[in-house]
Formats: C-alpha cells, structure tokens, sequence
C-alpha cells in the first residue's frame, strides 16, 4: 500500500535492476522474499543472531534481517540465487558443500557459502582457524560444522596453490 | 504500514539541520545492529494489539527498554565524513560511522591502541561487525558497550555535533547514568579523538563472555598502565557490564600507582573493585558470580598489560 512515507528505492539484485516502493520499515529480507521471490536468503532469529538471512550488500557479508531495505538503496546485492555460473553451473563453494555432506536442513546453507564466498575473495588460502572465525556469525544446529570447513577447505584449494603458513592468528581480521 | 520516515543526509550539515527540524520525534540510525532489533521488538509487544511474540526487552542486553519506531528516521550510516581512521598529532581520530570490522582490522589503530582493537574484535560476530558502528555503540549507551571501558582508559575525547555547534567531552563525562548521556536535544556523536599513548604505557582488555561469538559481556575490563620495567608509575582501570555505566576503578588505580607489579599485588589491588560495582542478576550471570569474576578479570588483565599472562 502507498502510504506518504513510502519510498521509492531501486536494488540492483544478482545484477538485476529492480525499482520498488517499500515502507520506511520493511526489512531487506522480506523485499527479497516476497516481492522478489528470493527465498534463499532465510528469515531466522529476526535480531540478527543466526546468519540465516546473510546476503551480500556491494560484496560484503550482511544480515538482511536487520536492514532495513531503504537503507540499501542504489547498492548491488547478491544472494544464494547469484553465485551460479552463467549457464547455470554450480559455484565451486556449492559443488564441495554438495561433496562434503555440508547441508543437512540447508537452513543456514545460503548464508554460510555466502560467508565463505566473502572470505575466500579477500583471503583466498585462510587457514581452518580462520574458516572457522569467519563463519562464526552463522549458526548451523545440524552439521557441527565439520563438512562446512572441509567444504571451504576444498574449495579454496581448487582455487590454485594455497600457501604453506598455517600459523595465522584466527582472531585476526581479514582487512577489506 | 508506517508513519515513520527515512531520510538520507548527503552530509552531516545536512543530518544536523534534519535533527534540529525534527526533533523530539527524530533518531538517528547508523549500522542498525541494535535499534532494528528495538524497533521491532516494540510493534510485537503487544502494546498495539497485536500477538505478543516473546521480543519483549528488544535489545540483546534484556534490560533494556523497547522503543517504537521514530517518526523520522535520520541514517547517518553512510556519512564518509564521520567515517575512517587518520592519525592527528598525538591522536587517533576515529568517525563516529567506522565499523567495528574496520576497526579491529585497521593496522594502525592494531599498532597504537591495540586494546580498543581487541574489544571491536569481541563484539557480535563478523556479520554484526561489518555494519555495527563505534558511535553506535556509545549512543545507545549500553553498561555492556564493549568499546567503553578501553575508551575510558585511554582518555579517549568524544566529539559532538548539533545545530547549535561542536562541542568535545571526556568520554568519562559522557555516561551519566543507566542509559543516559550527556548527549543534548538534537546533538550526535560525530566521532572519537584517542590519545596515542606514549611509549611506557601497555595495556589490555578481557571480556567474559558465555560462548566465542555473538556474545554480551558478563563483565569486560580494561587496563593501561604507565610501567617502569614491572613499576606500575600511573594506572588506569574500566569496567563494563557490571554498573549501570562504563566506568573506572579509581580505587584499584590508586593502589596499583607505585608498586611492582606481579600476581599478589595484582590479586591485592583488584579486590579494590568491588567498592565500584554493583552488578545485577540477568541471563549472562549472577550478581554474585559477576563480583566474583570481575575481581579474577582485573587481576588477570592487569597481569597480561604487564606481559604476565597465565600465571593466575
């Protein structure tokens, strides 16, 4: 409903311009599900806990939960939906999700390979303590998050030669 | 469907100027970590009729109160000048819009004030921290902002800015009580001003916390102190989570300035804390187990500033 407070807004979505109106309060996650048919990107714990709602906002990991779809206006987001090849084929993250038994529920599977698409573009060959830092922000309740490590694991190894360091600080930040 | 309105200021005279327009009923929104989840909270809390979906307390503290959307909503998130790190004479200035990721990753803020760094670090998870802001995290005045206590320890300066001028405060000065500011009627935070502690100054900070991620602080500390080899010369200590605000432990700084620092005098100066705290009973932990804990911590965190860790 058009109210005097609604906003016009365009999201460029997977690369895909889209003009919306939305109310001052509607949250990014319920524009990419309901009027976008987008239902990848997950509605969780709703606070901003859970990582089941992450999508990435200009290439950055965020919770689509608690942001709010104005506050996103002009930006490019890319969800779960985006990351396939141009034919349709599977990202390397999705195919070693897929080998290593990652997904149970799949509940948290979008936000996680998004999450692990963020970190192997800015750290390419991170080490398992820094796999593990990185996705602490995404709860999975079924796996206990081995597959999802070695899954990462695979996938940055198919990326070339990782480097033989694997004494980093886990706590340390990947800069941006 | 809302009477709310969003703005977007192109500038922070712009923001300024929407403030001063619109106040009482304006607020200003950055990252949005925590007003959001408010927010929300409010409309399911059954004050309006509808289902009361167990969100009552809105911020993850639990003991915070639950706030309606504003009428107007001022987003200063994308301000780039209250954003970024740069360093200034003897100091750090830091924008009131930075991320907690772009300051716990920030190599210079890492190299002069590696405890403000640290506590960025603590804070959410990284998907938080991507969005969550360090301006935010004082307006919103939380005893358990995590950033507080080492703000407090560094005498760090927080600047402010209204229609009617800027204006610059001790962050000491600026918590006054449980969710109150020093902050006037249409004034924000633009952003902080951090002395770069001289050489002879060490510090560290400890948070403890119920699990590694997307925690809130039981109790969190905060020292610097001024050493002469293990000589404790000047001492400053901070707590967070256990009082209604941030604050320093004159009492423990006053002990530990002129003694050589080991664990026994560690141990003996930080039973000085409890003086200071008065902590609460919530989920996160007992009053009880919070006095406790506190007096371990600022041993232990005295101990680590002087390069002794683990002997505690």
């Amino acid at each position: 409903m058009l109210t005097s407070c609604s906003n016009a807004i365009v999201l460029t979505v997977n690369g895909e311009d889209h003009m919306l109106v939305v109310e001052p309060n509607e949250l990014l996650v319920n524009v990419l599900r309901n009027e976008l048919g987008l239902t990848g990107a997950k509605y969780g714990c709703g606070t901003g806990q859970c990582g089941a709602c992450t999508v990435l906002i200009d290439g950055q990991p965020v919770l689509s939960c608690i942001t709010l779809a104005v506050a996103v206006d002009g930006k490019e987001i890319t969800t779960i939906e985006g990351i396939e090849g141009p034919n349709g084929e599977l990202d390397p993250i999705q195919e070693e999700f897929l080998n290593e038994n990652a997904v149970q529920c799949g509940f948290c599977t979008p936000g996680m390979i998004l999450v692990a698409r963020d970190l192997l573009r800015r750290n390419p060959h991170p080490t398992e303590t820094e796999i593990r830092h990185h996705i602490k922000g995404n709860i999975c309740r079924c796996t206990g998050y081995n597959g999802i490590v070695r899954a990462i694991q695979k996938a940055a190894a198919r990326q070339g030669e990782p480097q033989s360091d694997g004494t980093a600080d886990g706590e340390k930040e990947v800069s941006r | 469907m809302t009477d709310t309105r969003y703005m977007r200021p192109g500038s922070l005279d712009e923001a300024l100027e929407m403030m001063g327009e619109h106040w009482p009923g304006a607020k200003l929104l950055a990252g949005g970590t925590d007003l959001i989840p408010l927010f929300r909270a409010a409309r399911y809390s059954g004050d309006s009729g509808s289902a009361d979906l167990g969100l009552q307390g809105g911020c993850k503290c639990g003991d915070c109160r639950i706030e309606p959307f504003p009428d107007v909503l001022v987003d200063v998130g994308g301000l780039d000048e209250i954003k970024g790190i740069r360093r200034s004479d003897g100091f750090l200035e830091v924008g009131a819009a930075t991320v907690m990721a772009d300051i716990a990753a920030d190599p210079l803020l890492n190299e002069t004030v590696p405890i403000l760094a640290e506590a960025a670090r603590s804070i959410g998870n990284p998907l938080v921290r991507n969005r969550a802001t360090i301006g935010g995290n004082l307006a919103t005045a939380a005893p358990c902002a995590d950033t507080a206590p080492p703000l407090l320890v560094l005498d760090a300066i927080v600047q402010l800015a209204s229609p009617e001028g800027r204006r610059e405060l001790p962050v000491a000065d600026y918590f006054l009580e449980y969710r109150t500011t020093s902050l006037r009627e249409t004034e924000m935070i633009t952003g902080l001003r951090v002395p770069i502690p001289p050489e002879r100054w060490a510090g560290g900070f400890e948070k403890v916390r119920l699990r590694k991620s997307g925690a809130i602080s039981v109790a969190s500390v905060a020292v610097m102190l001024e050493l002469d080899g293990a000589t404790c010369l000047n001492a400053r200590v901070s707590l967070g989570s256990v009082a209604p605000i941030p604050l320093r432990a004159a009492a423990v700084e006053k002990a530990l300035e002129g003694r050589r620092i080991d664990a026994g005098v560690a141990r003996e100066c930080s039973r000085l804390v409890q003086q200071h705290i008065s902590p609460i009973d919530d989920l996160r932990g007992s009053a009880e187990y919070r006095r406790w804990v506190t007096e371990a911590v600022v041993a232990r965190t005295i101990l680590k500033a002087v390069g002794i860790e683990g002997t505690d």
